[in-house]
């Protein structure tokens, strides 16, 4: 399979006053391959949300490139930009807030018709229906209500027909279902993988919840503090993960089984550095347990380790 | 939860609670009928999405949602047999401040952004363990060190924007525990924190608790959370409690169909990748919009019409209790 | 259970917001009241308000004056209604002036933010730093004493405070999600501007215009007070106010009789105000 997506050396950096800057993201290479769903898993602060509107150019990266399909987005403005723009869509994290309270649904979904030109009306409202009766809404209940009289599993289903309406090759959804109610969030993760069938989607998933991302991903990229920390296919990455980072943040997640004992938390104690001022070396050695003084100095970059598995650390787990 | 210590009078016993507001398009129950009892020294994990009245029962228990806010509050709320709802204002505080501890979501709301750090926490010793100034900081700064704030004397002389979310929520726990209160009431302490963090808050509250033996109520969404920490669960829905029991029991043997439905939507890492979750179809239900029936029942696998008609109230098998006329893995329940 | 599920009832059914709509009634038929007899002021049989009738002057209010007559033996009746008018006129155009100029700046400001928002909150500082009443004498005074050029001058006072209450909205729905997934279809600044971002500023401009409308009347008649508002002898309330201080140890009702009326109506725009700002949030209606 072909690569849809290359991030290439992707640098993020927001300014907050005084002369200091966030690395939201640094260096960051990153693909992702036509039909695939990659899952990009990080804490806050990891910079996973950054990459995301990054690639979007939403606003355009401080430097690296973005192919999507060949071409460089970084490098496209106006009209040309806004050309490709239906072709890469997203789905965010908070549903209602991704959603005009003062529009009607209807209008929400057609909106993205609308703005690509698609000016016959019968036309549109025919598009609008077939989407909301493939992620789920009953277009004749939901047609002229407004957001705010849905639930947040609802308007996330509004949320992605808004998405799916222009047929994009891929959708990058930003922690799509962390805002949802424990009961909801499978309907979610499930209609998502429909969709993804059903249009022949590529996904890029970002979440900080493991679960959901080994349940969806083929493939999963780890950030930490600006960083890609590891990426490998899905079931490996879990099975036996290479950087000691994923390994502590798979030590953290609560399982929901009283018989799983609470094992080791595989960190040093001490709470994650600011992104204002990342560490030196390996951004992860001030909470690393395995960590020399070779980290401190040196960065770690990213090097395959086995096929299709790569690692960015001078010791890692798996040799 | 009633099935151990028995010999020993409740903590803390819950008889009825009820929590009403009143809206526009009518009287909303938040919550309906709660009753639990907890022990000394126990932890209870309260369990329910957004909306189950997790948070509203237990802040109702302590006077925080109440007339003031326009709320209606109903039922017996005995404290070490005090009953908490006939005390003045004045009372309350008082027990409040040393006895009962709480740590809520959000600690940058929680803390006061413009006092210092050590003088929030020394406050509580200040006004109710009648310390002065010196001893008050000096203990504030044990405190700091007790709950794992490296260089707690400089810390003590921080403000709370000065600190992480973790080191924020570090500092409320010591507020909570500078009394040394009997109850500790934690309401989703780690939901606002990192997976990395949440575990290390989480240990902290678990060693606190069992250090100075108190009683916990762990509020929380994340069944993982529960699983992990409380000896006893009450699952929430739809403003009553569904079911109650021994955290192993809730887990191995759910018995009503929400908690079942609940563990099976789960992904797990040890599930293959792209394995189908097993959703729960429907959403939870309107409050304001109440049926007559099992409010799970729209949603419910097992429903038959005695569901849509009846509302089933908990009833205790042993020491455990559920609101379901099909509870699961019971002799004349569906699937026995 | 019952005793509960009855004390609940009846907490509901004495909400705060049933006590809370009722007492709204009043300034709203009140400002009705005003509004429909300053539009048909010609047409119910008022005497001319300018008509003199030196004799009857600084009569109280009688059964054939109901609210008296003035220095010169004008109807108070028909003045004030006729006030009502100019007032409602300078009060409603001046704002309305005001918010189109200031929202528009305010708009880009938040939107666009970086140098277009330096030079507009520079703008705005300026217009500002003006002592307004000192601003709006000079403008009257050197173009000359008009309703045009009364609501004109005042309605340049009104651009800073529309602007930013435009701007400080819009900061607020730029960074909505819906703004960025608009982007993300390929929408051009000026569809978003004026598709996703305006409507969720009008509500709130409109509940603010209501109380601009209050203190517009107020400043045009601190400008009639010092004889630079509305020329005789077409009446406004502050004219009427200004008028009447002469003699308001002999004949009080009239200076206080156009001053309770003022009083009156921007205590309701207020009200109201605030009833259509809780009103227009989709949200809160939806409770």
């Amino acid at each position: 399979m072909s690569d849809l997506l290359a991030i290439q050396n992707l640098v993020v950096e927001y300014p907050v006053g005084g002369g200091r800057h966030v690395h939201a993201v640094s260096d960051v290479t990153l693909s992702v391959k036509q039909g695939e769903t990659l899952g990009l898993v990080g804490e806050s602060g990891s910079g996973k949300s950054s990459l995301a509107r990054a690639l979007l150019q939403l606003p355009p990266p401080k430097a690296g490139a973005v192919l999507f399909d060949g071409q460089d987005l970084t490098k496209m403005r106006g009209q040309a930009l806004r050309a490709v723009r239906p072709r890469l869509q997203m789905i965010f994290q908070d549903p209602i807030a991704s959603l005009n309270p003062r529009r009607k649904v209807s209008e929400i979904i057609a909106e993205p018709l609308i703005v690509s030109g698609v000016s016959d009306a019968a036309e549109r409202s025919r598009r609008v229906r077939a989407v909301m009766e493939a992620v789920g809404l009953d277009p004749d209940l939901v047609w002229n209500r407004r957001p705010h009289e849905f639930s947040g599993g609802q308007c996330q289903r509004i949320a992605i027909a808004r998405a799916l309406v222009l047929e994009p090759s891929l959708i990058v959804c930003d922690e799509p279902v962390s805002a949802l109610d424990v009961s909801i969030r499978a309907q979610i993760v499930n209609l998502l993988e429909d969709m993804k069938a059903r249009f022949g989607l590529t996904l890029l998933f970002i979440a900080h919840d493991l679960a959901v991302v080994k349940s969806v991903s083929d493939r999963v990229a780890v950030m930490y503090l600006g960083r890609l920390c590891e990426v490998a296919d899905s079931d490996s990455l879990f099975a036996t993960p290479a950087h000691p980072y994923t390994a502590a943040l798979m030590a953290a997640i609560p399982v929901p089984d009283p018989d799983v004992p609470l094992g080791d938390t595989k960190l040093k104690p001490g709470d994650p550095p600011s992104p204002l001022d990342p560490p030196s070396g390996c951004r992860f050695r001030t909470r690393c347990p395995h960590a020399q003084p070779r980290c401190a100095s040196d960065v770690p970059p990213l090097r395959a380790i086995a096929p299709g598995r790569e690692v960015a650390c001078h010791f890692p787990l798996v040799a | 939860m009633s099935g151990q210590a028995k010999s020993q009078a409740p903590l803390l016993s819950v008889r009825n609670a009820e929590v009403s507001f009143s809206t526009a398009r009518g009287p909303l129950r938040a919550v309906d009928g709660v009753s639990f009892d907890l022990h000394e020294g126990r932890t209870l994990g309260i369990v329910g999405e957004s909306g189950s009245g997790k948070s509203v029962l237990v802040r109702s228990l302590i006077g925080l949602v109440g007339a003031g806010s326009g709320a209606g509050v109903a039922g017996q709320v005995l404290f070490e047999g005090r009953d908490l709802r006939g005390l003045s204002p004045r009372e309350f505080r008082g027990v409040l401040g040393t006895e009962i501890g709480i740590v809520f979501q959000d600690p940058m709301t929680s803390l006061n952004p413009v006092m210092k750090i050590g003088r929030q926490i020394g406050e509580g010793l200040r006004l109710n363990r009648g310390l002065d100034s010196k001893a008050a900081a000096r203990r504030a700064v044990e405190l700091l060190s007790e709950v794992g704030i490296p260089e707690p004397e400089r810390r003590a002389r921080q403000y709370p924007h000065e600190m992480s979310g973790g080191m924020r929520q570090r500092v409320a726990i010591a507020i909570a525990i500078a009394c040394a209160p009997k109850l500790l009431i934690a309401d989703e302490p780690t939901t606002a924190l990192d997976v990395t963090v949440q575990r290390q808050i989480l240990d902290l509250l678990q060693r606190e608790q069992r250090q100075r033996g108190m009683a916990m109520i762990l509020i929380t969404h994340d069944l993982g959370v529960a699983a992990g920490r409380a000896d006893d669960i009450m699952v929430m829905y739809a403003g009553r409690a569904v079911e109650a029991a021994a955290t192993r029991e809730i887990f191995r043997s759910p018995r009503m169909p929400y908690t079942e439905a609940l563990l099976r939507s789960l992904p797990r890492l040890t599930d293959p990748t792209h394995s189908r979750l097993s959703a729960i179809p429907g959403r939870p239900p309107d409050l304001a919009r109440r049926s007559g029936g099992c409010s799970f029942a729209p949603r419910c696998s097992y429903r038959t019409t005695q569901c849509d008609e009846q509302q089933p109230v908990l009833t205790w098998e042993a020491s455990r209790g559920y609101a379901c006329f099909h509870p699961r893995g019971v002799e004349g329940g569906v699937g026995a | 259970m019952s005793a509960s599920a009855a004390k609940v009832a009846a907490i509901a059914a004495t909400g705060p917001r049933r006590r809370w709509r009722w007492a709204l009634a009043l300034p709203l038929g009140w400002l009705l009241l005003v509004v429909f007899l300053a539009i048909t002021a010609d047409w119910i049989g008022l005497p001319d308000p300018s008509a003199q009738e030196l004799i009857l002057r600084r009569k109280p209010p009688s059964a054939e004056f109901l609210l008296g007559t003035d220095n010169l033996g004008r109807d108070m009746l028909s003045r004030v209604i006729y006030g009502a008018r100019t007032s409602l006129i300078v009060g409603i155009c001046a704002p309305f002036l005001g918010f189109l100029v200031g929202g528009a700046i305010g708009m880009s400001a938040g939107y666009f933010r970086g140098k277009v928002d330096l030079l507009a909150v520079g703008f705005i500082d300026i217009l500002l730093a003006f002592p307004s009443l000192v601003l709006a004498l000079t403008f009257t005074a050197y173009l000359g004493q008009s309703l045009f050029n009364v609501t004109l001058a005042l309605g340049i006072l009104s651009i800073p405070a529309a602007a930013r209450v435009s701007r400080a909205n819009t900061l607020a729905w730029a960074n909505r999600d819906f703004v960025l997934a608009a982007r993300t279809v390929g929408a051009s600044d000026w569809r978003i501007l004026t598709r996703e971002i305006l409507p969720n500023l009008l509500p709130p401009m409109f509940a603010f215009w209501l109380v601009a409308i209050s203190v517009i009347i107020v400043a045009e008649g601190a400008l009639s007070f010092l004889g630079l508002g509305i020329p005789a002898p077409q009446p406004s309330w502050g004219g009427m106010i200004a008028d009447g201080r002469e003699a308001l140890d002999v004949a009080p009702h009239t200076a206080l009789i156009p001053a309770a009326v003022m009083f009156a109506t921007v205590l309701s725009l207020n009200f109201v105000g605030d009833m259509v700002r809780n009103m227009v949030d989709p949200r809160r209606s939806a409770l």
